[in-house]
């Protein structure tokens, strides 16, 4: 009977272990949900509205924004930074994309910044990963070096007064990566909670500036096979992005 | 004692199993698996739990498919727009039935979307308007269906069950085009340049024809006309979806024509000119269009034709003449 007594334990503990749905309580660690927003000037992003002027004051607008985040780390002092392993895709047209929560939980405590990959690193950024759309319609064709866009921001701007439609779209081209490694700025923070809260916000305005001012003229539509392109996206994109952080309940 | 630890064994590994599946309707258990095959490069196929592929539902769809029984008033079949020739397309200007397990969005402008059994039901009730005692009255279906969904009553659930299990295996992936990936086969200096004009910003088709699908499954508005029909919009309603339609597979482009939602273009050739010249403005049109203000990619005549060539590369003879697939009445 103990014999017995021993398999149905194991059992139970099976069923209790065996599914998805069931949830290990840590109240050591916390989850991390991000969320996804997106400005002009400060301003949350108005879609398909040519109000906008990039630094040389040319009118623009924004119909699409699509791209990938990765390699999220957290970092914390005298201890091994905690990276997550999740590659997640935002379309600012899809509201579910726009909220993430991260498999992985991260130990309580402090932690002196997070930083990130915008875009894929090359060892994440190899042809066939992703399989189903969304992520698999970012292919980056053979032709110029197969894997996926890092980002696809779209939009219109003016051209002596008539619309030209824009493709600012970024990618690693010919085997040359352009991803960034971003560290972002003042995000030192203590969790002390099971949950943790961060917002990404992207500052579209400064894709377009700081170090090198766009100009939609000079590159026109498509820069997709544009190394000089590729690379000026890559510097101005360094402080695109800043983060605010809350832990508990929002 | 070892009759007690089987029992309890027994017992917790149903508990286990109990568990953690769906409540999904089990398959018939006299049913023979059909093994699908994947072309190779694409990725795996999502086939409902609720129907598996079977020899007996795969025989079962194609018969149907080919039956002009499944109309109403007995005057046509799947297979009369569907035809296997023209990629299951046809001068019908339907879009082609192939690599459809896939999809989500069915119809030119996406009036159905979900699942092949969504799009076959619709089929089923709604453009056939199938009679089910017809159906039910004919002893071979009657037996027909039984073995393969053990139903002695025929419903549109079950035919378009039958169906999709046939479409499911419509795959086309073995083209020159495949064949050049696999290194089974070479370009001619003319393909390559199309293949190139394709896969870069300077013919600019990857973007909506994307995946080894060679569609992104979605709805563009590509800048045919400065008053677009309504497209998308009628299923939506959202005036920002006017003029949209679904971006069709180039996989056997050369069989499926006429071209573009209307039938407009006849051949190939009239295609590449209108996205070489013909772009027209409307509000809607897509930001991948983003020629518009020139016309269009402006292509010279040698590269419109490298282009045409690079196309006639995504034919799969095999598919199109595979007795599998072909009319079970012939």
């Amino acid at each position: 009977m103990k014999a017995s007594g021993f398999v149905m334990a194991v059992l139970v503990i099976s069923l209790i272990t065996g599914c998805e749905e069931n949830i290990k309580v840590d109240t050591a660690t916390a989850e991390v949900t991000m969320l996804f927003t997106h400005s002009v000037d400060g301003n949350k992003v108005q879609l398909d509205n040519l109000i906008y002027k990039n630094a040389l004051n040319q009118d623009y607008s924004i119909k699409t924004i699509k791209y990938f985040i990765s390699g999220v780390r957290f970092h914390r002092l005298d201890q091994p930074s905690v990276e997550l392993n999740d590659i997640h895709f935002v379309d600012i047209r899809d509201t579910e994309s726009l909220s993430y929560v991260f498999e992985q939980k991260i130990p309580q405590g402090a932690y002196t910044g997070i930083s990130f990959v915008y875009g894929l690193s090359p060892e994440d950024n190899t042809s066939g990963r992703f399989t189903q759309p969304p992520e698999s319609l970012m292919e980056w064709p053979e032709p110029m070096g197969g894997g996926y866009h890092y980002m696809k921001i779209e939009g219109e701007y003016l051209v002596n007064g008539s619309p030209s439609f824009f493709n600012f779209h970024a990618g690693m081209l010919d085997g040359v990566p352009y991803e960034i490694h971003i560290d972002l700025p003042n995000s030192a923070f203590t969790v002390s909670d099971n949950t943790l809260h961060l917002t990404l916000n992207m500052e579209i305005q400064n894709w377009f500036q700081n170090p090198t001012d766009w100009d939609f003229e000079y590159f026109r539509g498509a820069i997709m096979g544009n190394h000089e392109a590729q690379k000026t996206i890559q510097e101005n994109g360094v402080d695109v992005f800043t983060v605010g952080i809350s832990d508990g309940a929002l | 004692m070892s009759n007690v630890k089987n029992i309890t064994l027994g017992f917790g590994l149903l508990l286990v199993y109990a568990g953690c599946i769906d409540d999904d309707i089990a398959p018939v258990e006299s049913t023979t698996p059909y093994e699908l095959e994947i072309p190779l490069g694409f990725p795996d196929m999502t086939i409902p739990a609720d129907n598996p592929l079977t020899v007996e539902g795969v025989q079962l769809g194609r018969k149907l498919y080919y039956d002009k029984m499944l109309e109403r008033d007995n005057s046509r079949a799947c297979a009369t727009c569907h035809v296997q020739a023209h990629s299951f397309s046809s001068d019908a200007n339907v879009l082609p039935h192939i690599n459809l397990g896939w999809s989500r969005n069915f119809l030119w402008n996406s009036k159905v979307s979900g699942s092949v059994e969504d799009i076959m039901l619709f089929e089923v009730e709604e453009f056939f308007k199938t009679d089910f005692e017809k159906l039910n009255n004919d002893p071979e279906y009657s037996n027909l269906f039984k073995m393969a969904f053990n139903v002695d009553q025929i419903t549109s659930t079950e035919a378009s069950y039958a169906l999709a299990q046939f479409v499911r295996t419509l795959n086309s992936g073995n083209s020159k085009f495949d064949k050049f990936l696999r290194g089974e086969a070479t370009f001619t200096n003319e393909e390559y340049l199309g293949y190139e004009l394709f896969y870069t910003e300077e013919g600019d088709c990857f973007h909506c024809h994307a995946t080894m699908f060679f569609t992104d499954n979605s709805m563009h508005n590509n800048a045919l006309d400065s008053i677009p029909d309504p497209g998308y919009f009628e299923i939506t309603g959202d005036s920002a979806d006017y003029g949209k339609f679904k971006s069709p597979t180039l996989r056997n482009i050369a069989f499926t024509g006429p071209y573009m939602h209307d039938g407009r273009f006849n051949s190939l050739e009239e295609v590449v000119d209108f996205y070489s010249r013909g772009l027209e403005r409307s509000a809607t049109v897509d930001p991948l269009m983003k020629n518009l203000a020139s016309g269009g990619i402006q292509l010279s005549a040698g590269k419109k034709a490298a282009l045409v060539a690079f196309l006639k590369t995504l034919s799969d003879e095999d598919f199109l003449t595979n007795p599998e697939l072909s009319d079970p009445f012939n």
